[in-house]
């Protein structure tokens, strides 16, 4: 009875270990790896983006502090209009021109560059606080054209928005600019 | 008759010595085997499993404290520094591609003015739509010279796009002739005026540090069906803007 009985146990014991213990085990085992790929994959990222990011860090850090220094006046968080207006009568004195007629406002014409270079896609004059400065120079043309080309060079960087001026009698003749100066915006 | 005794190889009663043996008879139990390998292999398997998923336990716990030891290397304040930095860099690139050189524009006058016209009015300004454009007002002494300016800066070889001329028209203006003697004489000639609009081509206006390619005097006289007067750059005093020395075009160059 016993020799008869007992293959069916076996077999009947066998079976229970693979469905109650095995393949409980074997789905578990099946999650545990799934959670290792994602964890190994999350590691090898996160590997990528550090060394990465210390590139960045070493590049940063071959930059002089003048370098530095020079793209923060270049683009600044803010414009300082006294600052501003010092170095304009400074530049202005050096060509020998007088300077004038000053009026600072605040811009709020963003330029749509919608559709513009892709390299630029995620920048926009949105992006920008611009400060609109008027003034009137009174010079010779050569003074003038002289004043117009250090303005262009300028570090502090000052678009040229507007120009005109009249042709009078004598060397001396009044022009009248329009620059724009833009720092970053909070947001960007 | 006698009987004979017979004789025989055969030996009697073999077979019942044989059958008295009992015969142990062993019969391969099929059932039995398969029933026993399959409990073996399914306790090996369970016991591989087991121990699979104790190594796989352990290979997600390595993976976890790697990923810890990542972020552990992970550092916002240089991480902000970095994004500062590459913002900056953007905008500056940004602010630099476009931007503008207006000097240029005084440049390319200069030397695509014609000798006898004179400009007196000079407007430039930038739209908020990355365009620019100019308008001049002009004046010369015969229709001819307004003739050849138009034609000197509708020719496409510099930074001015459709430049249109308008607002023509003549005036008298009095002029101190030749002094005889008898006082200053008052000559009364007829000027023509003109206005200049167009648009500048914004690429060729943008800021590269270098000064414009000089633009030759491209209109030739025979063009001009009416006109037979020499056409040449203006020079300082012709008009408002002076002409850039020969040697400065050189270095221009």
């Amino acid at each position: 009875m016993l020799k008869t009985l007992s293959p069916i146990i076996s077999i009947i014991l066998a079976l229970a270990i693979f469905f109650f213990f095995t393949k409980p085990m074997f789905a578990e085992v099946a999650t545990i790896q799934e959670q290792t790929n994602e964890y190994s994959e999350a590691v090898q990222k996160a590997e990528e983006f550090n060394n990465y990011l210390q590139g960045l860090l070493a590049k940063r850090n071959s930059f002089s502090a003048a370098e530095l220094e020079r793209l923060e006046a270049l683009v600044p968080d803010k414009i300082d209009e006294v600052r501003m207006l010092v170095d304009l009568n400074a530049l202005t004195d050096a060509k020998g021109v007088l300077f004038g007629n000053i009026v600072v406002e605040e811009s709020d014409d963003k330029q749509d560059t919608e559709g513009d270079d892709d390299s630029y896609s995620s920048i926009s004059q949105e992006d920008f606080n611009s400060l609109d400065i008027s003034f009137s120079v009174i010079g010779t043309y050569d003074q003038m054209k002289d004043l117009l080309e250090d303005i262009e060079k300028s570090l502090i960087l000052m678009e040229v928005l507007g120009m005109d001026f009249q042709s009078i009698e004598g060397d001396l003749q009044q022009y009248n600019m329009k620059v724009r100066l833009y720092s970053l915006s909070p947001t960007f | 008759m006698a009987e004979t005794p017979r004789s025989s190889f055969i030996p009697k009663q073999t077979t019942t010595s044989v059958s008295s043996r009992p015969q142990k008879k062993r019969r391969f139990n099929i059932l039995g085997f398969v029933a026993t390998t399959l409990l073996i292999v399914s306790l090996c398997v369970a016991a591989g499993m087991y121990f699979y998923k104790e190594y796989k336990l352990k290979e997600l716990a390595e993976e976890k404290i790697h990923l810890s030891e990542e972020r552990d290397r992970f550092n916002d304040a240089e991480m902000a520094s970095v994004q500062e930095l590459s913002r900056r860099i953007l905008a500056a690139d940004y602010l630099i591609d476009n931007h503008l050189s207006p000097s240029k524009l005084f440049d390319t006058l200069e030397l695509s003015t014609k000798e006898s016209v004179q400009f007196n009015d000079f407007t430039f300004e930038q739209t908020p739509s990355r365009e620019a454009s100019i308008s001049i007002s002009g004046e010369t002494d015969e229709f001819n010279a307004v003739a050849l300016q138009e034609l000197q800066f509708g020719d496409g070889n510099n930074i001015f796009e459709n430049t249109i001329f308008s607002n023509i028209t003549t005036q008298d203006v009095n002029t101190e002739g030749d002094d005889e003697g008898d006082g200053p004489e008052i000559e009364q000639v007829s000027e023509v005026v003109f206005t200049i609009t167009g648009d500048i081509n914004f690429s060729d206006l943008l800021y590269d540090g270098v000064a414009p390619a000089i633009v030759p005097d491209t209109v030739p006289e025979e063009d001009l069906f009416f006109s037979t007067t020499t056409a040449n750059t203006a020079t300082s005093s012709d008009g408002v803007f002076p002409s850039i020395e020969d040697g400065d075009l050189i270095e221009n160059q």
